[in-house]
């Protein structure tokens, strides 16, 4: 069923929306909180909470992009529940990410706050920096979390081209937090 | 800010970033990778609940499945108000075993073991499959190297237990192959009254289960939702254990209509265990039982005792899944997601030329939609161009290829003289932001895709963020300069946007003499009062699982036509209401929704409610907008928000516009609600 008609569901408060919805981004919905969770009860947990989310959000939503929307809800959740201090044992992927996050932060010993807002402002604008190829591996890599090597098959490129792109969009992030953490 | 921070927040940018990562493409794109691992996608059950049973002559006790304690930190009072974390203890229970038996040592010892194993995660590749690990072991107990493959089978050894087979999957549409095949045929007892709506779940080779079922009581008024659990004794289950706060918990023994003896235990947020400690197996059920649609319910939301024992008295406790034919039934399994997946395929609509579009497209009248006709790909023939918002951006395009309409995103892009592109962003919820970058056009086929990559030669981007502006030399430069707004009008003052012959789209020419305005309205044909219960009943009877309890008819919006007001019906999953959760009406030939979740209020004002989760985790707020509608347009009138982590009042969901008790209930107090007038949905439909 397309976007529009399962939106459609949800503003008729009919359950069979989140059915709907379950046959045209389930599984997405669930490889990318598993990417996260690395465990299968959990992701279900956190899509079924994605569902319940859209079921709450739409109305008074009408999201344009809607499985923008669901994917973003159920990666904050898959977030949300992670335990970060079993993540090690649990998968080393968010464990990785992390660390590769952190290199992007100019100086973790100062008060580099931003509001959650100003922030993704400051990531949008960064994201908008980056040609098409750099930002898509970007965002498969630490929106969507997948491994590197799942990106190269995505796309069909090597891995070490992976890699490679990914090592040069931390670095220019690092030099764009840098730059904003000065100016903001 | 930490690592972490920076890649939880990356979660929150815009969504066309994540629907650009989901549909854009490198280069060819391949297959992608299948799943080889199946999914369970069971309905929506957010239960999360914990726990274990049993029930004989003896009195278990929660007690006795715990193998140690853990602390926890509590940051919010049970009424959702944040406070100083405090420090607190629960138990770690093990929910198959209990008292020193096999199963509760041999979790015990397999749950060290992956406590100090490979603590850093070295050991991991992040391969999706290990084809040297048996799937038994690599799915089932989550091995991922041979030294655990060896632990595992030492502790079944050692205790005497059996492993269990790599689990089969059961969709919701397999239920029936599932209660079949296994020799189940019910987990409901025949004579209880009770109705199990849905099952889905994992059956782990031979007996045990994990399922999660929604069932309906006669004698609650409320849709529940629960897991099912059932661990025969002689396999290892592997790693189950669960943290549960005793203090919060009352439990007793209740013996069942046909005589079984269980261990009941409840919290005070609904969590509702069902525990019954069989010879041969355990079997646990875990219940929602907070009727409240809150994380923080009251005492009086949630499941009573002897509700949780009318629960527990509908199920079949003598339940024995059997051992079965594991490639006949993978095969039915395979039959039936065929069938499922032709059932529910998508099949776009396909239209020869745009009249068809915009007539789909629009059911209902828009006035802020624009059309134009341009030829974007410069082969001589016009393009159809939308513009949803009145922005003169365009948001998305049509081109006629091979006698059928092809539909491309916009990405709320201007034509500028030259044939340069502005691509012009803003954010509705930063009104300090927008951005103009600009791109020289640079082949026809260029307009494609109205996207970076193909749409050619970079020229400049600008950006005004808080007042100021800065400019982008290069397209792949972080080097932006901060530039005067004279010097950023300066800049877009070169690149003059086209201006597009842009009209509404309901004057959009269908046919010489009519357009989509006069075709809409041709539609909309008031009927009789009796005509209009027939269609309303008429659509309720088309809805697949048809869930509203009460209705009313009423004419909400002032324009004449009677709505039908809908409440759902109860669910311990979304929670129990007493407002209306939709309102539907008759206009241009369809039945549509224009209002949701609502009280009616004095003046025909609709309270609308809502319950959201924002502004760090656990916080839940509470917000009343109060609305008018006028036909199908809606005007917020008022809107108050009750944040309960600060137990504080604010006019928006962001904390930002904060207010006083005072005032708030000032707010609330203008607009009282009404006696709702609801009927019983059955005097609508009969």
């Amino acid at each position: 069923m397309e976007d529009a008609k399962i939106i459609a569901l949800y503003w008729e408060r009919n359950e069979q929306a989140v059915k709907e919805t379950d046959n045209a981004y389930g599984r997405k919905l669930f490889m990318l909180s598993h990417n996260i969770l690395n465990n299968r009860e959990d992701a279900e947990e956190q899509v079924s909470d994605t569902y319940m989310a859209a079921w709450k959000s739409i109305p008074p939503k009408r999201p344009r992009y809607f499985y923008a929307f669901l994917a973003s809800i159920c990666r904050n959740l898959s977030f949300n529940c992670l335990d970060w201090k079993l993540a090690a044992k649990r998968k080393a992927e968010v464990v990785a990410l992390t660390q590769e996050m952190e290199n992007c932060i100019p100086d973790s010993r100062q008060d580099f706050q931003m509001e959650g807002k100003e922030l993704k402002r400051v990531l949008e604008a960064f994201l908008d920096t980056l040609p098409q190829e750099s930002r898509l591996i970007f965002l498969r890599r630490y929106l969507y979390v997948e491994t590197v090597a799942e990106i190269a098959s995505r796309y069909g490129i090597s891995q070490s081209k992976v890699k490679t792109q990914l090592h040069r969009t931390r670095a220019k992030l690092y030099t764009y937090l840098a730059k904003e953490g000065i100016s903001v | 800010m930490t690592g972490k921070d920076l890649l939880i927040e990356l979660g929150n940018i815009n969504p066309q970033y994540y629907d650009e990562a989901e549909r854009g493409l490198i280069c060819a794109e391949k297959s992608r990778r299948a799943l080889r691992r199946p999914l369970l996608i069971a309905a929506i059950v957010a239960i999360t609940l914990l726990l274990v049973g049993c029930a004989v002559v003896y009195t278990l006790r929660l007690q006795d499945m715990s193998v140690g304690k853990e602390t926890y930190t509590k940051t919010f009072d049970d009424s959702g108000k944040a406070i100083e974390p405090v420090e607190k203890e629960w138990d770690v229970l093990t929910p198959f075993g209990h008292s020193g038996d096999p199963i509760q040592l041999a979790t015990k010892e397999w749950s060290d073991f992956l406590e100090t194993y490979d603590p850093d995660g070295a050991l991991m590749d992040n391969n999706p499959d290990h084809p040297e690990i048996p799937n038994q072991y690599e799915y089932t107990y989550s091995c991922y190297t041979q030294e655990m493959v060896e632990m595992v089978d030492e502790i079944a050894q050692k205790y005497d237990l059996k492993l269990l087979g790599e689990w089969i999957t059961f969709q919701g549409w397999q239920s029936e192959i599932f209660l079949e095949e296994s020799g189940v045929g019910s987990l409901i007892l025949p004579d209880s009254g009770a109705e199990m709506i849905g099952l889905s779940g994992l059956l782990y080779p031979p007996h045990n289960l994990r399922l999660e079922i929604s069932v309906k009581l006669k004698e609650i008024d409320t849709k529940l939702w629960a897991k099912v659990l059932y661990a025969r004794k002689d396999y290892f289950p592997g790693n189950t254990l669960w943290g549960m706060d005793l203090s919060l918990f009352q439990q007793w023994n209740y013996t069942t209509r046909d005589g079984t003896v269980l261990l009941l235990a409840l919290d005070h947020k609904g969590n509702c265990y069902i525990i019954a400690d069989l010879s041969e197996a355990v079997m646990v059920l875990l219940v929602d039982g907070n009727f409240s649609g809150s994380a923080y319910p009251t005492a009086e939301e949630i499941m009573t005792k002897e509700q949780l024992e009318m629960v527990a008295d509908v199920f079949d406790y003598s339940i024995q899944p059997q051992i079965l034919d594991r490639e006949a039934v993978m095969e039915k399994l395979a039959e039936s997601d065929a069938a499922h997946d032709a059932e529910t395929a998508y099949e776009p609509e396909t239209y020869t030329n745009f009249s068809e579009v915009l007539i789909s497209r629009y059911v209902l009248p828009n006035n802020r939609a624009q059309y134009t006709f341009f030829d974007l790909t410069g082969d001589g023939v016009e393009e159809l161009l939308l513009d949803e918002d009145s922005d003169g951006a365009i948001d998305e395009w049509h081109t006629i290829q091979d006698g059928e309409v092809q539909w491309f995103w916009g990405n709320n892009t201007f034509l500028c003289e030259g044939h340069v592109l502005e691509r012009y962003h803003t954010d509705p919820e930063l009104d300090d932001r927008a951005q103009h970058y600009y791109l020289k056009a640079d082949s026809d086929t260029a307009w494609m895709d109205l996207d970076y990559e193909s749409m050619g030669e970079w020229i400049g981007g600008l950006s005004l963020i808080g007042g100021k502006w800065s400019f982008m030399p290069e397209f792949n430069s972080l080097d932006a300069e901060e530039v005067t707004a004279e010097e950023a009008l300066s800049f877009m003052a070169q690149y003059p946007r086209i201006s597009l012959d842009w009209k509404s789209v309901m004057n959009y020419p269908l046919s010489e003499d009519q357009t989509l305005s006069d075709y809409l309205n041709e539609k909309d044909v008031r009927v009789s009062d009796a005509e209009l219960l027939d269609i309303y009943k008429t659509y309720l009877n088309e809805r697949e699982n048809m869930h509203y309890s009460h209705y009313r008819i009423l004419d909400i919006n002032g324009d004449g036509v009677d709505d039908l007001l809908l409440k759902r019906e109860n669910d311990s999953l979304l929670g129990n209401t007493d407002y209306y959760c939709l309102a539907l009406t008759y206009r241009y030939g369809i039945v549509t929704g224009f209002a949701s979740d609502f009280y009616l209020c004095e003046d025909g004002v609709l309270e609308h409610v809502d319950t959201r989760h924002a502004g760090g985790f656990g916080v839940e707020k509470d917000g009343h907008e109060f609305l008018r509608c006028d036909g199908l347009e809606t005007e917020v009138l008022d809107f108050v928000v009750y944040n309960k982590s600060n137990a504080s009042w604010y006019g928006d969901w962001w904390d930002e516009v904060p207010i006083t008790e005072e005032e708030a209930n000032a707010i609330l107090a203008k607009y009282p609600r009404i006696d709702q007038g609801m009927l019983p949905i059955s005097d609508l439909l009969n």
